[in-house]
């Protein structure tokens, strides 16, 4: 805050011209200037219901997936501070998580076959996407070395998964109440676990707001941390398997070449 | 600086990853896992002490406990084991109220008690029937129990066929089981005739009903948990589907109480093999399919007075065996064919036992011989008519 403060107290009122030689020195010296970046980051997160819902009792594993993401932003300044960015990232996300589960509405679909109801146990999830980003954003230049930019994307995948596993938890509870809790009960247990396969379910993109903070750390080198944060369900809109909507979540850390 | 933007997204993910677990749902199910009956010197009435408690399997709504012929039971008292949070109610003069646990219940003259069970969010509720009912009185003569198979109709969802009915000095098909429950969870879709067993109203033996087993493909829910087929089966005692996936072996529950001494099996059986034998994991095995015909007669309590049934993997060489036969030289063809086997006793019957439900037995039909492991050849047809179990007395 401190320094936000004093920066603050530089740019707007002190000593104007040595303001704007360090705004200058550190940004598109006219308003009117376009560039680009060359973006490299490490990429984690998790695709989750939100909020999530009480079936879920207790989440025991959870992992990301060491996931990347490089990609090209081009901006351009209208103003000093106002300007637009508009980006092409590819990704690589995914994650482990295994959480205990009670009365989880649940149905699967294979070959024609459904069998759907209510399960008790350990459900095991495991997701991976590969995919490309659009962001359309609008960048905030906040201080000489600070940007925020913020808007919408739209994602691509070009690969995807969401596969999982069920059965007994660590007290030994793993069962399926066929069709409804009062439905015959079938015993699932880890030797035997049932397997699903979502990954033909998902939808082939996913729109959200990205979210990102760059900063300046030398003349060519920027130091970034982005979010994006989905907004459509992954699941196609006829898709009954899981019985409510996730969103993926995924954060980047990462430097970007400024030219 | 990378404080900045990094603490946010860190918090975030947190938050959204664990730390907004909600309140813990109530509980939905509402089951009567067990009935249990208290009663002083309970062999007197019941035969054997474990009979005054059942547990009751999740597809099962009505429990039925069996006394001997020349007794009578009236008020006793009654527990139920529920899901934990499950509110019991009674039918009391044609209306629903509260059951306390362990009060006296009226179960003179067979009557039937209805129950009903609400689970704990108050959102589902399923109905019981409980009774107490008479055997049969013990007949000890020369008898042949016919088993024409011409007793079956669809099970309550209409999906597969379940036996059912009682015909003349025979066996009660309240008794049969099948694996089409297992079945049905595997192949949702599946109609009526293309379920493993299955009754065919005509082309018996004698023209009219016969029984059909047909080895069947599990489909890609089958593939998924290592069970590739599903043989047609039907035998004499129960089939619990809460096991199926979890221990197959253990699902099949083989016999029932007899008391009759069981030593000629005949019938007439039409066969075909399935073409491609596969085992457990599908792989092609140079090996034709057979199907299986067996009666086992066994003691059914150890020595220190505990409950023996038999699975589908001891039906055949448990030691509490006593006799057993088993069908030999069958051959395919599509002319009705007869067949005969006796049963080789190990040892008399002890007559008393006999009386006393010391004994149980089961017989069973099966499409494929190795079908209890997963092993056989998909499309393998065993039809099978007109059996009938010969007794000495």
């Amino acid at each position: 805050m401190r320094k936000i403060t004093l920066l603050l107290f530089a740019v707007c009122i002190a000593l104007p011209a040595l303001a704007q030689d360090k705004w200058e020195k550190w940004g598109p010296t006219s308003p009117s200037q376009a560039g680009f970046l060359v973006r490299a980051g490490y990429t984690i997160g998790g695709t989750t219901p939100l909020p999530l819902p009480n079936e879920i009792r207790s989440i025991n594993e959870f992992s990301p997936k060491g996931g990347a993401t490089i990609g090209l932003d081009v901006y351009k300044m209208f103003w000093r501070r106002w300007g637009i960015m508009a980006g092409w990232h590819f990704y690589y996300q995914g994650f482990h998580t295994g959480a205990d589960v009670k009365n989880y509405k649940m149905s699967l679909t294979q070959e024609g076959n459904t069998m759907s109801g209510y399960f008790t146990g350990r459900d095991i999830t495991n997701t991976d996407m590969w995919g490309m980003t659009l962001p359309v954003m609008v960048t905030f230049r906040m201080s000489s070395r600070w940007n925020f930019s913020f808007g919408p994307y739209l994602s691509l995948y070009f690969k995807k998964h969401f596969k999982g596993e069920v059965y007994d938890n660590k007290d030994g509870i793993g069962y399926l109440r066929v069709d409804d809790p009062t439905g015959e009960k079938i015993n699932i247990d880890r030797e035997n676990p049932a397997t699903y396969n979502f990954s033909d379910d998902m939808r082939n993109w996913n729109g959200g707001m990205e979210f990102v903070f760059d900063y300046k750390a030398t003349r060519h080198l920027n130091v970034f941390g982005m979010l994006d944060w989905g907004l459509s369900s992954i699941w196609s809109k006829d898709f009954e398997a899981v019985d409510f909507k996730m969103y993926p979540i995924y954060a980047t850390v990462g430097v970007a070449y400024r030219y | 600086m990378m404080k900045k933007f990094l603490l946010p997204s860190l918090a975030l993910l947190g938050m959204l990853m664990g730390s907004c677990i909600g309140d813990e749902p109530l509980n939905a199910e509402c089951d009567i896992e067990e009935v249990s009956l208290t009663m002083a010197d309970a062999e007197s009435v019941f035969y054997h002490e474990y009979d005054t408690l059942q547990v009751v399997s999740s597809a099962v709504d009505s429990v039925g406990f069996l006394i001997r012929y020349d007794k009578n039971v009236g008020e006793l008292p009654l527990n139920l084991k529920l899901t934990p949070g499950a509110k019991p109610y009674i039918m009391e003069n044609g209306e629903y109220v509260p059951f306390k646990q362990g009060s006296l219940v009226d179960f003179s003259n067979e009557q039937v008690r209805q129950f009903r069970i609400v689970s704990q969010d108050g959102r589902w509720a399923r109905l019981y029937r409980i009774n107490i009912v008479h055997d049969q009185a013990p007949e000890r003569e020369h008898l042949f129990m016919n088993i024409t198979f011409d007793y079956f109709e669809l099970n309550s969802t209409g999906k597969y066929h379940v036996w059912y009915g009682v015909e003349e000095n025979s066996i009660s098909y309240d008794q049969w089981a099948t694996g089409n429950p297992g079945f049905n969870l595997s192949k949702s879709s599946a109609k009526v005739e293309e379920y493993p067993t299955l009754g065919v109203q005509t082309g018996g033996v004698d023209g009219g009903p016969y029984l059909k087993l047909e080895t069947r493909d599990t489909g890609a829910f089958g593939r998924m948990v290592n069970m590739r087929l599903a043989a047609g089966n039907l035998f004499i005692g129960t089939f619990d589907v809460a096991n199926a996936l979890k221990d197959a072996m253990a699902a099949t529950r083989f016999g029932l109480p007899f008391k009759h001494k069981p030593v000629k099996v005949t019938g007439w059986y039409k066969f075909k093999a399935g073409e491609r034998f596969q085992d457990r994991k599908g792989n092609a095995v140079d090996r034709v399919d057979q199907p299986d015909i067996y009666c086992v007669m066994y003691r059914n309590q150890d020595a220190d007075g505990n409950q023996v049934l038999l699975y589908g993997d001891d039906v055949l060489t448990s030691p509490a065996i006593v006799g057993l036969a088993r069908i030999t030289g069958v051959v395919e063809t599509d002319e009705w064919t007869s067949f005969e086997m006796s049963l080789n006793y190990t040892s008399e019957l002890d007559s008393e036992l006999l009386e006393n439900n010391g004994y149980s037995m089961t017989i069973s039909f099966a499409s494929s011989i190795e079908g209890a492991s997963f092993e056989g050849a998909p499309g393998s047809v065993f039809c099978v008519d007109n059996v009938t179990i010969e007794c000495e007395y």
